[in-house]
């Protein structure tokens, strides 16, 4: 008899356990698909921590969903996929500015999407404070998708598709700005790409070449400030010296702050995967990896609000070590993170 | 045998006790102790100086030009009621959003007020500086209702629109926010009853408050259509109007 006692009270909290699991409202955070909130070793703390967003594999599907859905633009042809392709770490190939529906032309490049987790702000200018809130910029701009954020919603929740993601996602299908974003949130945040031959050789399991290796002690000397490691970005805003394009007529930060000591700058872009992401710069003026090296051995073309660390002619190159340079930025492109199954289009698996 | 059927009960008891939490169902037995609770309604009423605000009607403005409107919608939030012991009860998750359009939006009902003798109430034209910088919000803060800047994160506390011939292209378009440093927006409201209200448990007093459009075009600043007809960001000039319109809404008495 004491026997099935104690088997029933060691059975207990296997049986509470069993008792709540049918409760269809349970919202625990679980890893999705090995997506788990994980930081790599040596990176610092991530900004975003899915605070009531709990990460579970439906949220991330449906954000994946949400993410290649042409149903976002106004006339149903444009995506976030359109200009944020994976195989080039999620910038748009080929484009110097970014292509909206219509065939309007933006004013600034595309970049590339990862990492997203330790952004303090979204855009070329920053203007955007939070990761959940970040879509709703090219989804309401009217050179990119010009949709209204109440249709979008009546769109998705006529599509039976939707109905069901959302239900399976948050419990009822009812579709809400407040699930859209944070499903999109959780798909681009979790879009983590560590995995370069940088980092490989980081955690001593490759070495890099000789030319790689020069390359790697250049940058820390001349590019490492701006771009420092691991994300290499301290995501601060500068001017670069690029030439200011009046056809664009872009004011950068000071478009959000509205200070002229923040005219022209820009927030510095991390450099991994940029092997994949130009055209370059936030304007797409500058077409190769050899041209961005190159632009910051001679004088900078725009000097109003110059950074500091550009003035004259900042970096003293010869040709020979900016190939090193090259190099080196070649190995933080992340072949594993571009073919990542988890983050292609579902609509195409 | 016994004590093993009355652990087992008990077991099973506790196993239903651990979920009770996420049960939809109440348990019939335990009956949910009512909390002594009142009600307040703060009922906005939109005017143009004396004149009850009509949409596409014409008004002038203090600088003595006309203007219609044809928009007015506005965020209330953070409510607090004070009590005449100086103690106060702060209205959780107060947001609101009032749109002339809309009747019902011009009167907010809040419910669950502690019964007691309340001598005044406060409330923010806008939201406050932490939801501005939290991600997505639901009810009356999601970015469906459109106030909210999609290109510089931030909600817009305030929008009228409307019409005047001295503007360049004849439109008014005042969109007002901004929650950081010299430039911000967000503006609280202190009001005193005069009268203390006496609120027992179930009973409804309702607020009356006249929010007077003439005032955003007057003090400290009188604004002219021909130079300041259009603001759709945050700074200086939405500042100025914040600082205009501080004096906006007024208490006008209540009914019970």
């Amino acid at each position: 008899m004491k026997k099935i006692k104690n088997l029933f009270i060691a059975l207990l909290p296997a049986a509470m356990m069993v008792a709540c699991k049918v409760d269809p409202k349970i919202n625990t955070p679980k890893p999705v698909n090995n997506l788990v909130e994980q930081v790599p070793e040596g990176w610092p703390a991530p900004v975003y921590r899915f605070a009531n967003n709990p990460i579970s594999e439906k949220t991330f599907e449906l954000g994946r969903a949400l993410f290649y859905e042409t149903l976002l633009s106004k006339d149903n042809t444009v995506s976030c996929g359109s200009c944020h392709q994976q195989f080039t770490a999620f910038a748009h190939a080929d484009h110097n500015l970014s292509h909206g529906v219509n065939d309007r032309l933006g004013n600034r490049n595309s970049p590339g999407i990862f990492n997203l987790t330790w952004h303090t702000s979204f855009m070329h200018d920053g203007g955007i404070n939070h990761i959940e809130v970040q879509p709703l910029a090219p989804i309401t701009n009217p050179v990119e998708m010009d949709e209204d954020i109440s249709n979008v919603i009546a769109k998705l929740q006529a599509t039976e598709r939707y109905r069901k993601l959302f239900k399976e996602s948050f419990g009822t299908d009812e579709v809400n700005s407040q699930r859209m974003f944070r499903a999109m949130a959780q798909f681009m945040a979790l879009m983590y790409s560590n995995s370069s031959k940088y980092d490989l050789v980081k955690k001593g399991e490759a070495g890099f070449t000789e030319s790689e290796a020069r390359g790697y002690e250049l940058f820390k000397i001349n590019c490492g400030t701006c771009h420092t490691e691991p994300l290499f970005s301290d995501f601060k805003f500068r001017n670069n010296g690029i030439r200011f394009n009046p056809a664009l007529n872009d004011s950068g930060r000071a478009r959000i702050t509205n200070l002229a000591e923040d005219l022209y700058k820009f927030k510095t872009p991390s450099l991994r995967n940029v092997e994949l992401t130009g055209p370059y710069m936030h304007d797409g003026s500058i077409t190769t990896l050899e041209k961005c090296v190159e632009h910051y051995t001679l004088p900078p073309k725009n000097t109003t609000n110059l950074d500091p660390s550009l003035e004259g002619y900042p970096m003293q190159l010869n040709a020979g070590q900016r190939t090193d340079i090259v190099a080196f930025l070649k190995t933080l492109t992340d072949k594993k993170f571009i073919n990542d199954q988890r983050f292609a289009d579902p609509n195409f698996n | 045998m016994k004590n093993t059927v009355v652990i087992s009960l008990l077991a099973l008891s506790a196993v239903f006790a651990t979920c009770k939490k996420e049960d939809p169902k109440p348990e019939p037995e335990t009956p949910v102790e009512e909390v002594p609770a009142a009600t307040m309604k703060l009922n906005f009423e939109h005017r143009v100086g004396s004149d009850l605000l009509e949409f596409d009607e014409t008004y002038v403005n203090a600088k003595g030009d006309s203007f219609t409107v044809n928009k007015f919608i506005y965020y209330i939030s953070n409510v607090v009621f004070h009590k005449s012991d100086n103690s106060t009860y702060t209205v959780p998750e107060s947001y609101y959003l009032v749109d002339h359009q809309k009747n019902d939006s011009k009167t907010i009902t809040i419910s669950n007020i502690p019964p007691g003798t309340y001598k005044g109430v406060s409330f923010m034209l806008g939201v406050d500086s932490l939801r501005n910088v939290s991600g997505v919000q639901s009810g009356a803060l999601a970015v469906s209702n459109n106030m909210f800047w999609t290109w510089s994160s931030g909600y817009i506390f305030l929008k009228l629109e409307g019409s005047a011939p001295k503007s360049p292209n004849g439109n008014l378009t005042y969109h007002i926010g901004g929650f950081k440093g010299e430039n911000n927006a967000l503006r609280t409201f202190n009001f005193s009853f005069g009268d203390n209200i006496g609120l027992n448990n179930k009973e409804v007093a309702t607020l009356l408050m006249s929010v007077d459009i003439a005032e955003m075009f007057k003090t400290p600043t009188v604004i002219d259509f021909s130079t300041f007809s259009f603001q759709m960001s945050a700074g200086p000039n939405a500042k100025q109007m914040a600082d205009n319109y501080v004096d906006m809404i007024s208490y006008k008495g209540h009914t019970k």
